[in-house]
């Protein structure tokens, strides 16, 4: 078959270009459903942020622990929680007819809105859910510059 | 297709489970262990959040029935940055076999987790048949 128009101007015919674009159209549509980065495990515990520009207050949902079981702690804008709950053993004559609460232990790191002053931090368990306020640190907050007039 | 009778017996399952509550909260249903053990069943439920008098537990046509309320969150002053987990209540049902004594069930609520000790009834406990020798 001839080719006449090959080599010739900008608006070179290429037989490849349809199949090419197909292929680039498909590798977009697949892409945008395939995760950036390797899937990772759910994290655990799951959290609430709260803020305002003095605190931040982190809510989450630890069932069955003992306040000296959590262990959190904080360094500038990050803090760590861990901990670790045990199962419940079997012992003679019993069976689990059906096993779905975790057990284990956890250890999640969360990033903070800012720097927390780590003297002032408080936390309470209270029916399973471990809420800590954190305030801020007084060299992570604005300061007001006065223009001065010349 | 299922059979006529299957059918029906799924659809009665169904409308136990149809049957929503009043408010439009949101329900979650919470992770369950159960374990049986031989005094009867033990129920563990992971329900943080909820007080101890805002659980309802009963017991209708052996059908066992657990709802816990949660109190919303609220901080004024404060923006959410972040919400991984909803506050909502919790709803879970179990069919319980007639092998239960529903009038000794007893309830424990420890940090968020419940544990419900259901005890078997006491015809049913298993009577150990001697052989007679001859």
């Amino acid at each position: 078959m001839e080719w006449p128009f090959l080599n010739r101007g900008i608006n070179v015919w290429d037989p490849w270009r349809e199949v090419r674009q197909l292929k680039e159209e498909m590798d977009r549509v697949l892409h945008r459903y395939e995760p950036e980065r390797s899937v990772m495990a759910p994290e655990f515990p799951a959290v609430d942020i709260w803020s305002n520009d003095e605190q931040a207050i982190v809510m989450a949902e630890i069932p069955g622990m003992t306040p000296d079981k959590i262990d959190i702690s904080v360094q500038d804008d990050q803090m760590t929680i861990r901990g670790s709950r045990g199962s419940h053993e079997c012992v003679e004559g019993e069976v689990f007819h059906r096993r779905e609460r975790g057990f284990g232990e956890f250890i999640r790191t969360i990033g903070l809105p800012f720097s927390v002053n780590a003297e002032n931090v408080e936390a309470d368990y209270k029916n399973g859910v471990l809420q800590v306020k954190l305030p801020r640190a007084e060299h992570d907050k604005p300061k007001q510059i006065t223009v001065k007039t010349g | 297709m299922a059979k006529k009778e299957e059918t029906q017996v799924k659809k009665k399952e169904a409308e136990s489970h149809n049957i929503e509550r009043t408010s439009s909260r949101r329900t979650f249903i919470p992770q369950t262990d159960i374990l049986e053990n031989e005094t009867g069943l033990v129920v563990i439920m992971d329900i943080p959040g909820v007080a101890e008098q805002d659980v309802d537990i009963r017991v209708n046509d052996n059908v066992l029935t657990v709802v816990a309320k949660v109190n919303d969150v609220k901080y004024e002053g404060y923006r959410q940055l972040y919400a991984e987990y909803n506050t909502g209540d919790y709803q879970r049902s179990f069919r319980l076999t007639d092998e239960f004594n529903t009038e000794g069930i007893v309830a424990k609520m420890e940090q968020g987790v419940l544990t419900l000790s259901l005890p078997k009834a006491e015809k049913k406990k298993p009577r150990k048949i001697e052989i007679k020798a001859g």
